[in-house]
């Protein structure tokens, strides 16, 4: 069960949750599929980047894995804050790295510096895993609920921030 | 329950999340998009021909010849009216062209000068020249891998071994090959010998270069690169060495036209706008063993061919057009089938070297080759595999995942192979060019290579479901070379892999490593 925090009346146990024990069914179904989608998303290019070198491999098959089991292991332990915490911040991870690799270009291994393509199935998986990112930090309680999404905003503001740094495109 | 404090929180995050990679893609769109089209662009044949500079030694000592070169930004005028930036050697769009000579190597100091960063797609640009026809030494061929970061510099060390040929110099820089080309790094280098000099073939003005290359530009007069899904990156525009549809005064004489077809997806079925034929005398590795009169003749990405056109049949004032039949799976656009003109303005100022033999070389060595010689054949398949271009299923991933070990063929010094080379794919053409060696073309699909494929090459044209049989000595040099697909959107996507001749050659990575510009001493 969450922690309920003292003077908070709004927290969002009482509107995630079934009689205050967690987030609801609904809730639980919406992020097994978005975590399923991004998981399927990523096992479809795993062939492709383990062809190119075993390191991008395992991370997308760690990605699948993760993704999939996500939903379930969150339907298993719903009062779990750490469940919530490992999922909004993998998928942020996630997010980040799909916008490096996109604007900057691939961080490590034998495609360093290589800026990937953008394309419809993989701009799917980001979608959802922002999704994701929201709906868990919904569910956060109160108090962590503020700095989680506060330390989100500054990972986006970094994001935003690094690509002003390296310059206009036009 | 989220308020609208916290959503406007996490949008910060998902508007990075979505609309930076988006941003990067819409850019690239709306930029092609608005590309210089129709009305916005200058009629084809309103500029005039220009001949890329020559560069001249900075040093000549008593066996070798000396060249400094840096590759830098310039503003250049492409199409009329608009600056453009390109990336040149020494600023050039195309570079300046080097003459050399058989017998007297050669020393070219490349200096990368480049910005921080691509004014578009933002990569960092590392480069690799490559001397492309020159059987150098493995740690001076532009190893793609090899590579010099901005400020850094490399002496780059050329035998000068070869017959005289239409060689280039270009970026190979491991993945970013097709931009830093598309942004101008690339130029003639022309290997002369005696032979060659002692023919009766146009020389000095009447011997010009044409690099043809096709460009996006937009409207602010920016080169834009879409390289369409990995696909190819096709331009609206012909650039002819850096002009747009250009015009050229011609006397009524012979002329020779080394033609590089250095566009980074493009190939191009040339023909003349009057249906005279085309003398076909050279092809990359050099002159033919006789002239070869053609109507149309294909040219792939870096394939050159040496043409003779006589425009002693036309009337002074008449204007004779170069014309492109588009081939296969290129993506074509308004006036993209022209090339460039050639107005005849006046009689021949000296009717000296204006005459094509019926012999140009009939003893080349590697034409000289036949199948029997043939201690071993080789097969390679060029195709897209779950989403990548592969060659026998590698890529140059693969050989950077190996520490640079993985070969895929290891021929001994001097033994004569076939390798097979093979597209089974409808939707696109591969370029395979082979480093190192020439090769002479044995068949395609079975059947004879075109006329004006039967001289010397290192590319050979392999195009939808065709299967290119090639013959060659595998030599001077020992050590690891690359081969892959010219088209350079394939090459950087990593349709590239590497062969090692005999078993003593030097590392390609290692043996000369690019210096910091600070280490820089006089040539």
């Amino acid at each position: 069960m969450f922690q309920q925090h003292p003077g908070v009346t709004d927290h969002p146990l009482a509107t995630g949750s079934t009689e205050g024990r967690g987030p609801s069914l609904l809730m639980l179904g919406a992020i097994t599929c978005l975590s399923l989608e991004a998981a399927l998303i990523h096992l479809w290019f795993t062939p492709e980047h383990l062809m190119e070198w075993w390191g991008y491999g395992v991370f997308f098959i760690g990605c699948a894995i993760g993704q999939a089991l996500y939903g379930p292991l969150l339907l298993w332990r719903r009062d779990s804050v750490v469940l919530l915490h490992a999922g909004i911040w993998a998928n942020t991870g996630v997010v980040a790295l799909y916008v490096v690799t996109r604007i900057w270009g691939i961080p490590l291994g034998p495609h360093t510096s290589m800026v990937e393509s953008v394309g419809l199935l993989d701009l799917m998986s980001v979608i959802s895993e922002v999704v994701l990112v929201v709906l868990l930090a919904s569910l956060l309680p109160a108090r962590q609920h503020r700095v989680t999404v506060n330390l989100l905003m500054i990972v986006g503001l970094l994001l935003w921030a690094l690509r002003l740094a390296v310059g206009t495109v036009l | 329950m989220l308020t609208r404090r916290d959503t406007l929180k996490l949008g910060v995050l998902a508007s990075a999340g979505l609309m930076l990679p988006l941003e990067r893609v819409a850019q690239t769109q709306l930029a092609f998009a608005e590309r210089l089209q129709g009305r916005a662009l200058s009629a084809p044949y309103t500029m005039r021909f220009v001949r890329p500079p020559v560069l001249h030694p900075v040093r000549r000592s008593a066996t070798t010849d000396f060249y400094s070169l840096t590759m830098r930004p310039r503003m250049v005028e492409v199409v009329p009216g608009l600056r453009t930036q390109i990336w040149g050697y020494n600023g050039s769009f195309p570079g300046p062209t080097i003459h050399a000579f058989r017998g007297r190597p050669t020393v070219v100091r490349q200096i990368n000068g480049l910005p921080r960063r691509h004014p578009r797609l933002l990569y960092r640009p590392t480069t690799s020249v490559h001397l492309h026809g020159s059987a150098s030494l493995p740690e001076y061929d532009g190893y793609a891998s090899d590579v010099s970061d901005r400020e850094f510099f490399k002496d780059y060390h050329y035998p000068q071994i070869q017959e005289a040929r239409t060689d280039w110099y270009h970026d190979h820089g491991v993945h970013h090959t097709a931009p830093n080309v598309g942004m101008g790094l690339m130029a003639q280098y022309q290997m002369h010998d005696r032979l060659e000099r002692s023919l009766p073939l146009p020389q000095g003005p009447y011997d010009v270069p044409l690099i043809v290359v096709d460009a996006a530009v937009a409207a602010d007069g920016s080169l834009i690169f879409n390289a369409d899904d990995e696909s190819g990156a096709f331009g609206n525009v012909i650039t002819v060495n850096g002009r747009t549809w250009p015009v050229m005064n011609v006397e009524r004489r012979k002329y020779r036209f080394r033609i590089l077809n250095a566009s980074v997806s493009r190939s191009y079925r040339w023909v003349l706008s009057t249906g005279e034929p085309l003398v076909v005398i050279g092809t990359d590795g050099g002159l033919m063993s006789r002239p070869r009169p053609v109507a149309t003749l294909r040219h792939g990405m870096a394939e050159r061919y040496e043409v003779v056109i006589d425009f002693a049949k036309y009337r002074i004032g008449q204007r004779v057009e170069l014309h492109n039949l588009s081939p296969d799976n290129n993506v074509d656009f308004a006036d993209t089938d022209q090339v460039m003109a050639f107005d005849v303005v006046d009689q021949p100022s000296t009717l000296g070297h204006n005459r094509v033999p019926d012999e140009l070389n009939p003893h080349n060595a590697t034409m000289a080759l036949t199948e029997s010689m043939s201690v071993r054949t080789r097969q390679f398949v060029f195709k897209r595999e779950n989403g990548l271009w592969t060659i026998n299923g590698k890529t140059w991933a693969d050989v950077i995942n190996s520490g640079f070990t993985f070969v895929a063929a290891k021929p001994r010094l001097g033994d004569v192979e076939i390798w097979e080379l093979s597209n089974p794919g409808g939707g696109w053409f591969h370029p395979v060019h082979i480093h190192l060696v020439d090769f002479k073309i044995l068949d395609r699909n079975g059947d004879p290579p075109f006329d004006y494929e039967r001289g010397p090459k290192d590319v050979a044209y392999v195009g939808e479901g065709e299967t290119v049989r090639v013959i060659a000595r595998f030599g001077p040099q020992q050590g690891k070379y690359m081969m892959h697909c010219h088209n350079l959107v394939h090459e950087d996507h990593d349709m590239m892999t590497q062969f090692e001749v005999g078993t003593h050659g030097h590392d390609p990575l290692n043996s000369a490593r690019p210096l910091p510009v600070d280490a820089m001493r006089p040539l």
